[in-house]
């Protein structure tokens, strides 16, 4: 994990990726009690090539170099089954930007705010995703006003009232 | 239900409560430590019902030991 980490700073310093942070299961954990997950979700800012494409390739190379191997859609890097996923949308890019710095070992990551987690969970929108919404707002410190304004800039507050009153 | 049960009930609800809280609350390395442990007993599911194992994840030392 710690040299997982390193490795996915070294990407980040290389300039293959503008920047990465870590969102899903993995980043709630900063928030909230640990579950079972297999993976370790890492959005990246992709830099566009001269060409204008946007693409993994050179990012999978470079961490192939670093022993990484390929497992199904994922990475095995340095002891962990990394996802590689570019920032997709104008939340997930947000979300990577505004990340926060954390300690984990003696690594140094960044983590994506809980409230941008609650986002995407909301947008993603899958059984599991609005699970994780509740663990976190049972568990996590969320900045309400934070949250509102995240979710009104993304058009995300019908959805956010659907689902407030399914669980209420 | 009678009012005994249902105290009982509500403080089961409360310890389980605080238990769920304090499990947030501890320190990252040790929540990966007990998600290597949880990895490792999904695992042990898996294998008996013949399905496909789950990657256990490497911690790494400063991890293991803090």
């Amino acid at each position: 994990m710690e040299a997982t980490l390193a490795i996915l700073n070294e990407l980040e310093t290389s300039g293959l990726v503008g920047r990465y942070a870590i969102g899903g299961a993995m980043a709630a954990f900063f928030y909230a009690e640990a579950v079972v997950t297999e993976d370790l979700d890492a959005f990246v800012l992709l830099t566009a090539q001269n060409t204008g494409l946007v693409t993994l390739t050179p990012l999978y190379e470079f961490l192939k170099q670093r022993g990484a191997t390929e497992e199904r859609e994922h990475l095995w890097l340095a002891g962990t089954l990394l996802q590689l996923i570019p920032a997709y949308d104008p939340l997930t890019e947000e979300s990577v930007r505004e990340a926060v710095d954390h300690t984990v070992g003696s690594a140094c990551t960044h983590v994506m705010r809980v409230e941008h987690l609650i986002a995407i969970a909301l947008k993603t929108g899958r059984a599991k995703d609005f699970a994780r919404i509740s663990l976190l707002l049972e568990e996590a410190t969320v900045d309400a006003p934070l949250l509102d304004a995240i979710l009104q800039r993304h058009q995300l507050l019908p959805r956010w009232n659907v689902f407030k009153l399914r669980t209420s | 239900m009678s009012d005994t049960a249902q105290a009982i009930a509500e403080e089961i609800f409360r310890r389980k409560n605080r238990a769920r809280h304090a499990a947030a609350a501890l320190p990252i390395e040790e929540k990966l430590r007990r998600l290597v442990s949880m990895q490792q007993r999904a695992n042990e599911i898996r294998r008996s019902t013949g399905r496909l194992l789950m990657r256990v994840w490497e911690l790494g030392p400063s991890i293991r030991s803090t």
